[in-house]
């Protein structure tokens, strides 16, 4: 579903953010990103968005070489992978249902879509009613629900995660955690940046660590400390 | 992908209400900015009338000698004819010089008595495509056999043409500043109205929107904004018309006169102008944060 060979990404002034990192998930997969601020999480994240261009090496996400992509064909790419940021990035003035049907509506469903799909997948996270509020009448917990029924809402094969639970309390994360495991099991390949240990810890997924730029392990079932394998 | 038309009318009316300040400014910009555009092409089209119709009359006139013979008239007038320069001739003789002498000096009797259609010389008259080019009858006809004098009204005709002259490349000049300005200012009211949404563009290019999605609303929120403004501007224009008209001159004989219909027509370009800046402006003011 993802896969990197040997990307390195250079930044000016020769800031290495990535260097041969050669990653590959598989379908379905549950798959946590760790390491510490400027290991590179955030670079891999917007590679795969196509955000910005890998100085070498390749990236293929959902079986298209996203290297090669035109740029009209960008927006393609993107509907295949839904994303969720620390910050939630929802638009202030708009309403909840409003926020999550933009991702309906860039890819043209019809309205009678919009209006089934977009409050079932409010229920789902959990916040079937709250259509009409806007986000800052949520709390940073609810105001995420938000942003993972938008990445969600369209099915895409992936939803790749930067630090989801960063701006949230311990009780709030491990309900988004679990909303994202639902998502999860629906069959959805599943990419989440993050240094919080007691969640990675607590999820027993695989864990890939950064450090530096550089891939330093790839554990099935890990955890979130160096060498704290089971 | 084809943009949906519904989403991108009910985005750019939401996005108008919501930011109905930011709307509004970039309305009044247009507007102000079409009415002092407007205002001086008002003008200068009214001067341009007036123009014309002052100087449709003028015609030129060439004096002939009592002594000329027949041969060299039609001569004369033959040559007169085939110059391109003028549109028509008309001979003028003795009599009728007289009948026109007599209209003209209606008000004194005693000279019109003591004058004889004889002492009168024969002329004739001569109509210019431009009458801005009487010095080449002049050059060509002066001092030629046959000819008296020639006589073409140059001082008047020259000192209107002056005055407006000057008046009128006062007004281009002006019009031109004032356009640029405008231009300038929609830009930044454009690009200050996307940079305080530069985030909703972000998230729209990251949920996989393309960039005509993106663009379409806003476009139709700046062509709206350019016909209101321009809207606006034309009813300026037509509340400022009394006051255009009282337009001074040099000349208290030539009269500066916006009419309704300059306005109306003048709001056709406005409403085109509106809908231009406020399309263009928005593409060109979109382009930079649309590189995500």
């Amino acid at each position: 579903m993802i896969r990197t060979v040997n990307v390195t990404k250079v930044y000016k002034g020769n800031v290495v953010a990535l260097r041969d990192a050669s990653i590959d998930i598989q379908k379905g997969e549950f798959v946590f990103l760790v390491g510490p601020s400027g290991s590179g999480k955030s670079t891999m994240m917007s590679l795969l968005l196509r955000e910005i261009a890998p100085t070498s090496g390749e990236i293929y996400v959902a079986g298209k070489n996203i290297n090669t992509l035109s740029s009209w064909k960008i927006p393609m790419l993107r509907r295949n992978v839904g994303c969720v940021f620390q910050d939630f990035k929802l638009l202030p003035n708009k309403t909840v249902f409003e926020n999550v049907a933009i991702a309906l509506e860039v890819i043209g469903r019809p309205k009678n879509v919009i209006a089934e799909q977009v409050p079932e997948v409010l229920d789902l996270v959990g916040l079937g009613g709250k259509g009409k509020h806007f986000p800052d009448e949520l709390s940073g917990g609810e105001q995420q629900r938000v942003s993972i029924a938008r990445a969600f809402v369209n099915r895409p094969p992936i939803v790749i995660a930067d630090e989801p639970t960063g701006n949230l309390d311990p009780a709030t994360s491990v309900d988004i955690m679990k909303l994202l495991d639902l998502i999860n099991r629906s069959g959805t390949t599943i990419l989440m940046a993050t240094h919080d240990h007691a969640i990675v810890d607590a999820m027993r997924r695989r864990v890939i660590e950064l450090d530096k730029g550089v891939i330093v392990r790839d554990q099935a079932r890990g955890v979130y400390g160096y060498g704290a394998e089971v | 992908m084809a943009v949906k038309l519904e989403y991108a009318v009910q985005e750019s009316v939401t996005n108008i209400r919501r930011n109905l300040f930011m709307s509004f400014a970039a309305v009044l910009v247009v507007a102000i900015s079409l009415f002092l555009f407007g205002g001086v092409f008002l003008l200068r089209t009214a001067i341009s009338r007036s123009l014309d119709i002052f100087t449709a009359g003028v015609r030129v006139t060439v004096f002939l000698d009592g002594d000329i013979s027949p041969e060299t008239r039609d001569e004369l007038d033959a040559e007169l004819k085939a110059m391109p320069e003028v549109a028509s001739v008309l001979f003028e003789d003795k009599q009728q010089a007289y009948e026109r002498f007599k209209e003209l000096y209606a008000d004194q009797p005693r000279l019109i008595e003591n004058t004889r259609p004889d002492a009168l010389p024969e002329s004739f008259r001569i109509e210019l495509v431009n009458p801005e080019q009487f010095a080449v009858i002049r050059d060509r006809f002066q001092g030629r056999v046959g000819v008296d004098d020639i006589r073409d009204e140059r001082q008047v005709v020259n000192d209107i043409f002056a005055a407006t002259r000057a008046l009128r490349t006062a007004a281009l000049a002006m019009a031109v500043i004032v356009g640029i300005a405008a231009t300038v200012l929609i830009a930044t009211m454009i690009r200050m109205a996307i940079y305080a949404r530069r985030k909703e563009i972000g998230i729209l290019k990251l949920v996989g929107a393309t960039n005509w999605f993106i663009r379409v609303p806003f476009m139709m929120e700046g062509v709206v904004q350019g016909v209101v403004g321009s809207a606006v501007a034309a009813l300026m224009l037509l509340a400022a018309r009394p006051s255009l008209s009282k337009f001074s001159t040099p000349f208290e004989f030539f009269n500066v006169n916006v009419t309704y219909l300059d306005v109306a027509s003048q709001t056709v370009w406005l409403v085109l102008a509106g809908v231009v800046v406020g399309g263009v402006g928005s593409i060109v003011g979109l382009r930079k944060f649309l590189d995500v």
